[in-house]
């Protein structure tokens, strides 16, 4: 009896067929894959991509180098240099950011104690030299004047699960 | 210290001074009541004075501005000639000192802290002045009034004022 | 002794001692902000609460002393409660700015908020803010984060003796305040900052630059005074951001100049390449070559090495076997405040410690800006004077001490002798002798009455004689000496073991140079001399600026560009602008390297920073120079040059063996055979010239850290000071005046101070007098 069932399925290509009925049944189905870059699948407000640092309506730079994030960074990618600004206020002279270093891993915003560091939505800075992953503070603040609405719209977002 | 005014004291409080440092172990137990000697004195303690008493008692100037700041019945400016010092501590406050303030400092026309124009009155917020059965309780001139409202001081401010005035015909 | 029981432990210590020095002792842990072990108690911040068995309610522990049989406990609920409640009650007014603010990461009242607070706070309240003070170039204030525990105050009071910090008003508006609005009037203000347990008083220098945590930490040992403090460099990668006293140490404190020198370690005058000098000017070249044109410039000549005494033992020791094996006949100098070279009775360097010397009987101060000099043993001085024991001093200036000095004389230098022989004639009379005094006494006929101060404290059980930079640069000092060799013996203080003579040296190392120089120093003043006479074709400057210290800063002056020169050391400073060569040698901080203090303590200093540039150890430029001239080099490593150093000094051995740096001291050298006996000075001119030294302008390092200059000039009194009485006596009025002196005259503008000895024209250094110092003598006559 097996023997009989085994060489009806072999004779007519049975397995042949149950394949292409999966593969007839998807084809028919609406596709869950997205067409990148025209396409885009939704992220969350927490997701973490490419470092920011923000600065207040004011235009007043929102980071005083209290270094937290330099600290509690596990991968040692931040460096900051501070100095007491002319008019008293601590402030970074130099914050660097090496986003070949970084692990994104998000502690950096975590341990911010003023919302400065973040880490944005932005995903695709690749580049083809290391020397434009090495972030100053300089790229840094421009990433947060290109990003702050999004920015702002996710801490918003996130915050009642803070 | 060479820009201010020299003040000195008199040779008659120098000598009252030394007998009453000769009391104490050290000069500097002294300094309270001299203290309050140089405000007899020179009328309230500003900052020449205070090295004046710093120097007679051979003390650090520092010593003396803690002492002097601390209790507030060493005054460092120049106050009016009757000083009403409210007490807003829990049992007046609770007995309308804080209205009594109000009111004294609007008929008066002026905050508290500050003196009149013509140099008569200056009004002063304190700390219990240890009378609560009386609240509340106004020290005009190191003399308690006691059981003080509204009228009462209006009486008293039109009082001083017109005998004042008087005086001076 | 008293036996009492910490949490169930038994413990004794010594009777009267507090409750929480008994905890510290035996590693229990109890919080507090007011305690310090080097002020007095205060009590006011009661976080220090422990319970006592038997009593109703718990106990300060600072202010409470132990008793026997007492039952202490450090931990329970109830005092977990008590302390969250202490900590709410000063948190109230605290802002919450720790991220922005230097404290945070080594603050006290973070620490015992996260371990003793409340969760949670409960003020909603307004908070107050208190209006800060400028407390100087050194402290900055935010007096908001202040909880008063007032140990600035009791620091200013008790440790800097300026007491012009205190507290004002009371309650909610309590505030700490100085007195001096511009700045605080001591050389050790920059403690504050280490003194408060939050950050209300910070260090301004490094104010907002770097996080606690970030700080690598270099032990070593100061060199900017002969004190030889324990510091501490801390160090952001290589750059370093504050010096701090070493809590292991033996002072607790380390003054300003020691403090801000740090400034100079990365300052622009800081040598870090070799350079020779060609027609442009200095061009920074490779070794070798600066190696080579050396030898050009040095090679068969007749050379003078001028050095500092403030390198490592090493670095001076192989001084001298460059010496030896290349510059036999070459004239070497260091100290370049001593007229005399004649043999001292005493050598330079202290017979006793800084503590024995506080704990002294009698204190002398002979001749000796003390505060300025050796800050950190004024400050012990100061506590004696606290205590109400006695310091004594003569001198020629009212310096200023911050201290209650039991006794004081003003004398002008021409006088020490008969200062020293009414001293001696009072021994004398009492039946104190020592063989050769008579002979001394002989020599004088003036007797001074200030010598009676001297002689009452020398009849004293014990008795600390502090010879100062007053007799040690005096022109008949090995007279001087002698005489007060003289009287230690007489009065029995010269002992092993109760040897009172101590003489300020010039530097560091004084035991080592007066062992391993001995035999060839000659007179810096002679030294340069001779190069402008001629006699010498090249100068060999090793760290030491002529120029800028000490008293030969004129003939330095003229001497500089008659003779090639080499310069070798770690700052450039205004010899530079005539050096052919210039060889950088590693700083102070960024050697291994050992160093003796004024007390003979020996320190090394094991993890230094790293070089700069291309400067290397002091030894090693020298080793490499022996090559370079095609000698046999002496000592390749250092284990080899240290055995050569115990060639020299004996009782060094072992200490690098060892690896143990105890509290044994070197002893000071004697020589016996010193009597010089004193010369009747010819008094030429009216009036005596002393110069001052001031720790905000002597030494090289000093003159290139933009801090200390800032707060010398804070600190600066006017260029030439005379008393009134000397002005009126030549009929003269304060203003510019003709100074008169054997090399030539002078026009100067004249200041005029009760606090100087009559006759003495006094040079307090700031400016272009300073080169007046080379002078004994001057008089004064009217301007044009």
């Amino acid at each position: 009896m097996r023997f009989i069932k085994h060489a009806l399925k072999t004779w007519l290509l049975w397995e042949l067929v149950k394949g292409l009925a999966l593969t007839m049944r998807y084809f028919f189905k609406k596709s869950i894959t997205v067409e990148y870059p025209e396409e885009r699948t939704p992220l969350s407000p927490r997701f973490r991509g490419l470092h920011a640092l923000r600065r207040y309506e004011s235009g007043e730079e929102r980071c005083i180098a209290c270094k937290l994030c330099e600290v509690i960074c596990p991968a040692l990618a931040i460096v900051i240099e501070s100095e007491e600004r002319d008019d008293g206020s601590r402030r970074t002279t130099r914050y660097d950011i090496d986003m070949t270093k970084c692990i994104y891993c998000g502690l950096c915003q975590e341990a911010c104690p003023v919302d400065a560091i973040v880490e944005t939505q932005h995903f695709e800075y690749a580049s083809e030299t290391r020397e434009a992953l090495y972030y100053t503070k300089d790229m840094l603040l421009e990433v947060g004047e290109q990003y702050e609405a999004q920015i702002a719209a996710n801490i918003k977002a996130d915050a009642p699960y803070r | 210290m060479s820009e201010v005014e020299q003040v000195h004291f008199t040779e008659q409080r120098l000598a009252e001074i030394d007998a009453l440092v000769k009391k104490y172990p050290s000069a500097r137990s002294a300094l309270l009541p001299v203290l309050h000697m140089a405000q007899e004195d020179f009328g309230y303690l500003p900052m020449h004075v205070q090295q004046l008493v710093a120097d007679t008692l051979g003390l650090r100037l520092m010593i003396v501005r803690e002492v002097v700041t601390f209790y507030t019945m060493f005054r460092e400016h120049e106050t009016g000639k009757y000083r009403l010092e409210v007490c807003t501590n829990a049992g007046c406050m609770l007995n309308g000192a804080d209205e009594l303030v109000q009111h004294i400092t609007k008929s008066l026309g002026i905050n508290v802290g500050e003196t009149t124009s013509d140099g008569m009155f200056t009004v002063t917020e304190v700390e219990c002045a240890g009378a609560c059965a009386g609240a509340p309780v106004v020290q005009i001139n190191n003399e308690y009034h006691e059981k003080v409202d509204a009228s009462y001081m209006d009486a008293f401010i039109t009082k001083v004022s017109s005998s004042e005035e008087g005086g001076q015909v | 002794m008293t036996t009492l029981f910490i949490n169930d432990e038994e413990v004794t210590v010594s009777a009267g001692t507090s409750i929480l020095e008994a905890c510290r002792e035996h590693g229990a842990d109890v919080p507090y902000f007011c305690y310090h072990p080097e002020l007095s108690v205060a009590a006011n911040c009661r976080m220090c609460l422990v319970e006592v068995e038997g009593w109703n309610k718990p106990a300060a522990s600072c202010c409470t002393p132990v008793g026997e049989g007492m039952k202490v406990t450090t931990h329970s609920e109830s005092l977990a409660k008590d302390r969250e409640m202490m900590m709410e009650y000063l948190l109230i007014n605290h802002p919450l700015d720790c991220p922005v603010c230097d404290q945070g990461g080594s603050c006290k009242l973070q620490d015992y908020t996260v371990e003793h607070g409340a969760k949670h706070g409960r003020y909603s309240e307004v908070k107050r803010a208190v209006v800060d003070h400028d407390l100087g170039p050194f402290v900055s204030t935010c007096m908001t984060r202040c909880i008063h525990c007032t140990r600035c105050v009791r620091f200013a009071d008790e440790v800097a003796g300026t007491g012009d910090m205190g507290v004002l008003n009371r309650a909610d508006h309590m505030r700490i305040e100085g007195i001096v609005e511009d700045a605080l009037e001591s050389e050790l203000s920059g403690n504050l900052a280490d003194v408060c347990p939050v950050g209300a008083l910070l260090d301004k220098p490094s104010h907002d630059v770097a996080r606690p945590w970030e700080m690598t930490r270099h032990k070593s040992t100061c060199t900017q005074c002969p004190q030889g403090c324990d510091i501490v460099i801390e160090s952001r990668g290589d750059k370093v951001i504050r010096i701090k006293p070493d809590k292991d140490g033996v002072e607790p404190w380390i003054c300003d100049r020691g403090r801000y020198v740090h400034d100079a370690f990365r300052a622009d005058q800081r040598i870090v390449a070799p350079a020779v000098r060609e027609k442009s000017g200095l061009v920074n070249v490779s070794w070798d070559e600066a190696i080579q044109a050396s030898v050009d410039v040095l090679k068969d000549k007749r050379v003078g090495i001028i050095f500092s005494p403030d390198w490592s033992v090493e670095g001076l020791a192989s001084i001298r076997l460059l010496h030896d094996s290349v510059f036999k006949d070459a004239k070497v100098a260091f100290d370049l405040h001593r007229r005399d070279m004649r043999e001292f009775a005493f050598e330079e360097g202290f017979s006793m410690s800084s503590a024995q010397i506080v704990a002294a009987d009698q204190v002398v101060i002979l001749g000796s800006d003390l505060r300025q000099r050796l800050p950190i043993l004024m400050q012990g001085l100061r506590k004696r004077g606290n205590e109400g024991k006695p310091v004594t001093r003569i001198g020629a200036m009212n310096y200023r001490t911050n201290s209650d000095l039991s006794a004081d004389a003003l004398i002008r230098p021409r006088e020490w002798v008969a200062v020293i022989a009414r001293a001696m004639q009072q021994l004398k009379d009492l039946g104190k002798t020592a063989a050769g005094m008579d002979a001394w006494l002989e020599k004088v006929e003036e007797r001074h009455e200030a010598g009676k101060l001297l002689a009452d404290a020398l009849l004293a059980d014990s008795c600390a004689l502090l010879v100062g930079e007053e007799i040690r640069s005096h022109s008949d000092a090995s007279a001087l000496i002698h005489g007060l060799d003289l009287m230690m013996r007489a009065s029995g203080h010269a002992e092993a073991g109760a040897d009172g003579r101590n003489l300020i040296p010039e530097g560091m190392n004084a035991q080592l140079l007066s062992a391993v120089f001995g035999d060839i120093r000659v007179s810096a003043g002679d030294l340069l001399d001779a190069a402008s006479d001629g006699e010498l074709d090249a100068l060999v400057l090793i760290g030491s600026d002529p120029m800028g210290d000490g008293l030969f800063s004129m003939q330095a002056k003229r001497a500089m560009g008659k003779v090639p020169l080499v310069q070798i050391g770690a700052i450039a400073g205004q010899t530079s602008e005539f050096a052919n060569v210039m060889l950088p040698a590693a700083a102070y901080s960024e050697v291994e390297g050992t160093f003796i203090n004024m007390e003979g303590r020996i320190r090394m200093a094991e993890h230094p920073l790293r070089s700069l540039g291309e400067e290397r150890p002091l030894w090693k430029v020298m080793m490499r120079l022996v090559q370079a001239f095609g000698e046999e080099i002496p000592v390749v490593n250092l284990t080899e040059l240290r055995a050569r150093i115990e060639s020299f000094l004996p009782e060094v051995s072992g200490v690098w063996d060892d690896d143990v740096t105890d509290d044994e001291c070197l002893l000071v050298a004697r020589n016996r055979d010193a009597n010089s006996m004193p010369n009747a000075i010819e008094p030429a001119m009216s009036l005596d010239v002393v110069s001052r030294y001031s720790m905000y302008r002597e030494g090289m390092w000093v003159r290139a850290s933009s801090y200390l200059v800032e707060a010398g000039d804070i600190h600066a009194l006017d260029d030439l000071l005379v008393h009134p009485n000397t002005l009126k006596d030549a009929g003269l009025s304060a203003g510019e005046c003709k100074v008169r002196t054997t090399s030539g005259d002078y026009d100067y503008h004249i200041g005029v101070r009760e606090d100087v000895a009559e006759g003495v024209l006094f040079i307090s250094k700031r400016g272009v007098a300073g080169d007046l110092s080379c002078e004994v003598m001057a008089s004064l006559e009217g301007g044009q």
